[in-house]
């Protein structure tokens, strides 16, 4: 496959890269230009942060930085929030039995879904764990 | 090129870009190197920072917990107010010293 891979229709956008955090830095700046363009009012930094925690485990955990696996993001623009898919080609994990416990600050792994859920996402997974849902409610 | 000055127990790190995971390696290396000589004041200076991820929130804390073991303390300036608040949600604000960017 290409690298990186762009389809852009009306009100959605799909992306598949191979895994590497550069190419994360290049989805994000993408997908933030992509809401830009529709108008859509979510805040930048909020936005760029959460897609980032997002895409940055797929490449890492999902796909263990294997640049032959691909990440595959979708984001749709709905009426009442941004909906976007994070898909890796991993062995998935085992989310229903994942604790995300309490805010350690002197930890410094496992803060990604914290963030997510801190900032207003709503986090949902398909039952093998490699396909994460984002929901984010538009005001 | 990220920025490292030092002198009397305090050494100044300026990273030049966003502490992400694309990133981070460079920002990791310095901080080590800086308190692996034995640095007890270690500050980093955010003003061309925009964003911090997790993996940027861990580098920080690792430097926190390895300075302090030395006697000495972590220090974040010219933090934007949207770091700012992403510190306080994470509660780092009471881990390491956090100063604010001044509204230019």
């Amino acid at each position: 496959m290409k690298d990186f891979i762009v389809s852009q229709h009306d009100n959605s956008i799909t992306l598949a890269f191979a895994s590497s955090f550069a190419h994360v830095d290049q989805a994000i700046a993408t997908l933030l230009a992509f809401l830009g363009d529709r108008g859509v009012t979510v805040k930048a930094f909020d936005m760029n942060l959460i897609l980032r925690e997002g895409l940055n485990n797929a490449v890492e955990h999902g796909n263990g930085c294997d640049l032959s696996r691909s990440v595959q993001c979708a984001m749709e623009v709905k009426q009442d929030n941004v909906h976007i898919t994070i898909e890796d080609e991993g062995e998935g994990f085992d989310w229903q039995h994942r604790d995300v416990g309490a805010i350690d600050a002197r930890s410094e792994r496992g803060k990604g879904l914290l963030l997510m859920q801190a900032y207003g996402f709503l986090v949902t997974y398909n039952s093998k764990g490699n396909i994460m849902n984002l929901y984010k409610a538009l005001v | 090129m990220d920025q490292v000055q030092s002198s009397n127990d305090r050494a100044v790190i300026t990273p030049s870009k966003d502490i992400v995971a694309n990133t981070v390696q460079d920002l990791r290396a310095e901080l080590f190197e800086v308190i692996q000589s034995g640095e007890k004041h270690v500050v980093v200076d955010l003003q061309h920072v925009e964003i911090v991820d997790s993996t940027g929130l861990g580098v920080l804390i690792s430097a926190q917990n390895s300075v302090q073991e030395q006697g000495g303390g972590l220090t974040v300036i010219n933090v934007s107010d949207d770091i700012l608040r992403l510190f306080k949600i994470m509660r780092l604000d009471q881990h390491f010293v956090v100063q604010a960017r001044e509204a230019s």
